[in-house]
């Protein structure tokens, strides 16, 4: 086996199993598309489980109105698809656990996790997905921004299976840092049992581009709003990918909100 | 009409002295050229006439219509009137132009006045059409993916929205092509009124031919050496600033001894004789 980056895991998923028995469990019949909204991490578990050729879009919003923990473990058929987008603005801490299995050749996942954590607050995200068969796929993009003493953590897992050759795992991180006392740890592991499979991760974490700044501050904003012109326009592209307009809206007036505070 | 004074200018960049008394004098209504050899300070001035945080102002002052601008933030700068089109300007991801420059008009705004958004959309249009940018180009995130040319005209874009009291123009037509210059140059001096003028580097006599230029200045290792007509560009043109170097018994700068370090990321200009 051929293990990649840093051969780190902070936690393992012990919780999940027990946590699904008693929780939904959800199954997307061959051939439909759905989307599923929750309003917070709620406390709870899911499983998914998407049939062939189904297409899930699972997204959790989460604006930090009590401590929070999420669990969801999905299993993909034949050509299927889960596009995921957990959504977290907190000043309370949260942890985010998934864990993916795709089962038949070509299913397809996307996770994107956009966290903006702010006081105190801690967040722990662990992204686990396995590609247990050929051609396929998974995209794991994680964009956190932490303001004032926030820690976030987040673990990327992704395993390559032997025999499930021609397949792709994609792994990235961004994190912006807004102030000296904030931490954002990023764990990217691959672990990898055959040769013919594409596998990458990137990361870069910073805080504000002091070059940036002065640009639009020398058009006149203030260095508050040129900062927060910085973070909203970090937060934005991924917000492109939410089509409804309602919960992009809801998403951009709740970090702008939490990056004001 | 308003002035822009810079009195006995002397910046340090990294603990080293660039600019070692800089003094002149701007008025709206007036272009003025800024020349010179590399690494004389010519970008150092305007950066730091726009407050950037890497040049210290060790000694002079710089004033705008009296006022103290060494005194005021950048932003307060830029709202007061100054305006740098930048050589290198930003990317911002995720911000659209439409959205920046609209940011930037707020900015200015007094409390009480509104902001017509059918005349916003009207002049950004406008500009954009003036520049033969593309039609996209309000929804486009700022800079980001442009080529060199389009981040050039980007700037005028701004400067022209944004209607400033001085525009510091930084090495403007690098990058350009000779169409792209021409568009350039012409919208430049459009904006030439009594309200609007520029300190303008360049290194090229091309970008001049659209711009009606008042004076020269020639800026030699960190001072203005002299100053004169569109005949001293003529005339660096054919002769390099050698003339103005014997002229004013200027000798070489010496540059700082560079050290090879074995073992580490030496790159191999920095081996000098060491090189074998």
């Amino acid at each position: 086996m051929i293990i990649m980056a840093n051969q780190v895991k902070v936690k393992k998923l012990v919780s999940i199993k027990d946590e699904i028995l008693k929780n939904s469990l959800i199954k997307i019949a061959k051939g439909t598309n759905r989307v599923i909204f929750n309003d917070s991490l709620n406390r709870s578990s899911a499983e998914l489980i998407i049939e062939e050729a189904a297409t899930c879009t699972y997204i959790t919003f989460d604006q930090g109105k009590q401590a929070t923990f999420s669990n969801v473990v999905a299993r993909l058929k034949k050509n299927a698809t889960l596009h995921m987008y957990n959504i977290v603005t907190s000043n309370q801490n949260a942890s985010i656990n998934v864990k993916v299995d795709l089962e038949e050749a070509n299913a397809n996942v996307d996770i994107i996790n956009l966290v903006l954590l702010i006081n105190q607050a801690s967040l722990d995200s662990f992204i686990d997905i396995y590609h247990h068969v050929d051609h396929t796929t998974s995209n794991l993009s994680n964009y956190a921004i932490a303001k004032d003493e926030a820690v976030i953590t987040l673990n990327n897992n992704a395993t390559i299976k032997k025999h499930a050759f021609s397949s792709v795992a994609h792994q990235q991180t961004k994190g912006l840092t807004l102030s000296k006392k904030t931490k954002i740890i990023a764990l990217p592991n691959l672990y990898i049992d055959e040769y013919d499979v594409v596998a990458n991760h990137a990361c870069a974490i910073g805080s504000i581009s002091k070059e940036d700044l002065f640009y639009l501050m020398s058009r006149g904003l203030t260095e508050q709003d040129a900062s927060k012109i910085v973070v909203m326009g970090y937060v934005k592209p991924i917000l492109d990918h939410i089509t409804d307009e309602k919960i992009k809206k809801n998403v951009e007036e709740a970090f702008a909100e939490k990056l004001l505070s | 009409m308003s002035k822009l004074q810079i009195i006995d200018l002397h910046v340090n960049v990294e603990g080293k002295e660039i600019l070692k008394g800089v003094n002149l004098e701007l008025n709206t209504g007036e272009f003025h050229v800024i020349m010179g050899p590399n690494g004389t300070g010519k970008s150092t001035l305007v950066s730091t006439i726009m407050g950037h945080y890497k040049y210290e102002v060790t000694k002079g002052q710089i004033l705008l219509d009296g006022e103290d601008v060494l005194k005021m933030s950048v932003d307060e700068r830029s709202r007061k009137g100054l305006f740098l089109a930048m050589q290198y300007p930003s990317e911002i991801e995720g911000v659209t132009n439409s959205d920046f420059i609209k940011s930037a008009l707020h900015a200015r705004m007094d409390k009480d006045e509104k902001f017509s958004l059918i005349k916003y959309i009207k002049s950004f249009e406008k500009a954009a059409s003036e520049l033969k940018m593309r039609e996209d180009l309000p929804h486009r995130y700022v800079n980001v993916g442009f080529s060199g040319g389009e981040k050039k005209r980007n700037e005028i874009l701004q400067m022209k929205m944004l209607k400033p009291k001085f525009a510091l123009l930084d090495e403007i037509d690098s990058g350009l092509d000779v169409d792209a210059l021409k568009i350039v140059g012409e919208n430049v001096n459009q904006m030439k009124s009594n309200d609007f003028g520029a300190l303008i580097i360049t290194h090229y006599e091309r970008l001049l031919d659209y711009l009606r230029v008042d004076k020269v200045h020639i800026l030699m290792q960190g001072k203005i050496v002299t100053s004169g007509s569109l005949e001293l560009i003529e005339k660096i043109d054919q002769e390099g600033y050698d003339f103005i170097k014997d002229e004013f018994g200027l000798s070489d700068e010496e540059e700082d001894a560079k050290v090879g370090i074995i073992g580490s990321c030496a790159v191999k200009d920095s081996l000098g004789d060491h090189n074998g």
